[in-house]
């Protein structure tokens, strides 16, 4: 698929092209800076960005920007934004401007290759990466939620779920066979009384959904 | 106002504390006594009441000169000793109990004006001849024994007051309680107590020249503990940077080096190797990113204060209503002010989570001329103790080292109110 970088590292600009690159993958623009990332969003309208968080000249959340304005231009244009540390606000502001093709990971997981560019395709195909360090802060910080009454089983199906994964690859992680994992699945939509949804990344979004917006206690 | 009390008694010890002395906090921070004489109405009843407290402190003061002229026949005893030369060791003492009285007096006028007096002494400390030498020298001594001559006087007004009750009684009585006019006698007590304590107010001022050395002291001690706490600060980085990220690239590179002598003869072992080595180098960026949290939080780069705040708020778990007053975009503090802040109110909010027993909070982010104000209030069961390992000490610490000011107020049953003023250029 067609790429865009924008990362303002030289060191790590060339490290993902070549990852990018020896996975088949085409990069057809790099920008630099946070000003070069939207005009090259726009022109190129790539099947995914790859972006980072904080660029030139000002470093503050210039690629986040950019990929939310990107996504107002055109709507569900996947981005994987990258970052060197994560902040759930940022995590709720991107899946806020849109509903599909969005990732949020951390700059580390770049080298686990093959689950960045797992997660890489499922933002490309409209599905959602989220990195589980802020699944871990979406989940963790609620006191007195319906998230208390979930089995010790069911909240790791439901983060690896909030994370964008599919009942093939859940089952494999935690090792159970995809059955139990769709029961799982059915009682956490139960008790946190969600209407139940086919799989797909409807059912991650309306997981975030209920994360993201849910009355805190 | 349990600081306030923190402060005064503070005040009266050898310990120089001079935080909120001269500043004077006016909101939410507990009950500020009004000025009784310059309050509204005009009723017969409220100048009873008015009169009768106004009378009551005239009271308490003139049971304080009482005890003043008893103290002075010693303070006397004392001075002629020093002349023979013996009692030259009490001096300090004495100094030192004047002190207190002046302390004591400079509350009770407080009590009654609800205008802080701010006091400034030099700390009596060091070998015997240092502590006389300070005593003798310190302008605050003099002024104290000033106002002592003088209070030797007017100490009595009580006596001015009380022939005023039968009087204000009878002739107000008919006058206001009869005629319904504005009682006219009872009012002149609560004037002569407003006497009193602006004839104390001026008395117990110090100069502004003991003002302004206090105010060298006082810098020149924030800074000293600003500059160990940096040094201390910087320790900390080094240590967890040492321990942390940089043991975790030794092995990491450790890991690597043994997996390429396995990569020939032992393929398997070296793939095992470098799932290690990447398992490690995930752990040194872990570390290194706490460490970077801990130095300065990357959102506040990001987005500002208001922003960070913001964040701060919607990850704490509660419902926090965050407001800023011109703190507009394009505004931003200098970076130690905004660092503060962010953890003052980081700390604030985890206390409310903590201890306060209730889910909501409210921060407020107020710009003025000459600094940043912050607020953070709950209505949960308060009791906030310093003592308690609260993180408030801690957050003191950070504002005096920039030369602020905090101030906590957490009557037991709520609610919690910690302020803190950072001082900077806007």
């Amino acid at each position: 698929m067609r790429v865009v970088i924008a990362e303002d590292n030289v060191l790590l600009r060339e490290g993902l092209v070549l990852l990018l690159t020896s996975a088949g993958h085409e990069v057809v623009a790099v920008a630099g800076t946070g000003p070069e990332t939207l005009p090259a969003l726009l022109e190129h309208r790539p099947d995914a960005a790859v972006l980072d968080v904080r660029m030139p000249p000002n470093f503050r959340d210039e690629g986040l920007r950019a990929a939310l304005e990107a996504r107002k231009e055109i709507p569900g244009l996947p981005v994987l934004v990258l970052s060197q540390y994560v902040e759930e606000s940022y995590a709720t502001e991107l899946l806020g401007g849109g509903s599909s093709g969005v990732g949020y990971l951390l700059k580390d997981r770049v080298g686990r290759v093959d689950e960045f560019l797992d997660a890489l395709e499922r933002v490309a195909s409209g599905g959602t990466a989220l990195d589980p360090e802020v699944v871990t802060e979406l989940l963790t910080r609620r006191k007195d939620s319906p998230l208390d009454s979930l089995t010790p089983r069911e909240r790791e199906v439901l983060e690896l779920m909030a994370e964008g994964h599919d009942n093939a690859t859940i089952a494999k992680t935690l090792v159970v066979t995809e059955r139990s994992v769709h029961k799982h699945i059915g009682n956490v939509f139960l008790k946190l009384g969600l209407p139940p949804t086919d799989s797909g990344h409807r059912r991650v979004l309306a997981v975030l959904a209920h994360l993201t917006h849910a009355p805190r206690a | 106002m349990r600081s306030t009390a923190a402060h005064m008694r503070l005040g009266f010890n050898d310990v120089y504390v001079h935080h909120g002395g001269v500043r004077h906090i006016s909101e939410g921070t507990g009950s500020t006594p009004t000025r009784s004489g310059t309050a509204g109405g005009t009723g017969l009843w409220t100048s009873v009441r008015r009169a009768a407290s106004a009378t009551a402190h005239l009271a308490v003061s003139a049971a304080m000169a009482f005890g003043m002229w008893i103290f002075v026949t010693v303070l006397e005893i004392t001075a002629i000793g020093v002349v023979t030369v013996v009692g030259i060791w009490l001096l300090p003492e004495t100094v030192l109990i004047i002190r207190r009285i002046a302390g004591a007096k400079r509350s009770l006028t407080t009590r009654w004006t609800g205008v802080r007096i701010p006091e400034a002494y030099r700390p009596i400390t060091g070998t015997m001849r240092q502590r006389i030498t300070t005593a003798v020298r310190d302008p605050g001594t003099l002024m104290d024994l000033r106002w002592m001559v003088a209070y030797w006087f007017y100490g009595a007004l009580l006596a001015l007051a009380l022939p005023l009750w039968p009087v204000g009684l009878v002739v107000d009585g008919v006058w206001g309680g009869l005629l319904r006019r504005t009682p006219v006698v009872l009012p002149l007590i609560v004037k002569i107590a407003d006497l009193e304590a602006d004839w104390s107010t001026a008395l117990l001022k110090p100069s502004p020249k003991a003002q302004l050395a206090a105010r060298v002291e006082e810098l020149a001690a924030t800074r000293a503990d600003a500059i160990s706490a940096h040094g201390a600060e910087l320790r900390r980085i080094e240590r967890d940077l040492h321990d942390g990220a940089q043991a975790n690239l030794v092995a990491l590179s450790m890991r690597i080096g043994l997996a390429k002598r396995a990569y020939d003869r032992d393929p398997e072992t070296a793939r095992k190797l470098l799932d290690e080595a990447q398992a490690q180098a995930e752990t040194a960026l872990t570390e290194l990113r706490q460490v970077v949290r801990g130095i300065h939080p990357p959102i506040l780069s990001d987005r500002g204060l208001v922003g960070a705040v913001r964040a701060l708020a919607a990850s704490s778990g509660l419902r926090v209503s965050v407001e800023d007053d011109g703190l507009e975009e394009g505004v931003r503090a200098p970076a130690a002010v905004e660092t503060a802040a962010y953890f003052v109110v980081a700390e604030a909010l985890t206390n409310v989570a903590k201890y306060s027993g209730v889910s909501r909070a409210e921060v407020r982010l107020v710009r003025f001329r000459r600094g940043l104000r912050i607020r953070v209030r709950d209505e949960g069961r308060g009791g906030a103790d310093e003592k308690g390992g609260s993180g408030l000490l801690g957050m003191r610490r950070r504002v005096a080292a920039l030369d602020g000011f905090m101030e906590v107020s957490s009557p037991v049953g709520g609610p919690t109110v910690i302020e803190a003023e950072l001082p900077c250029v806007w």
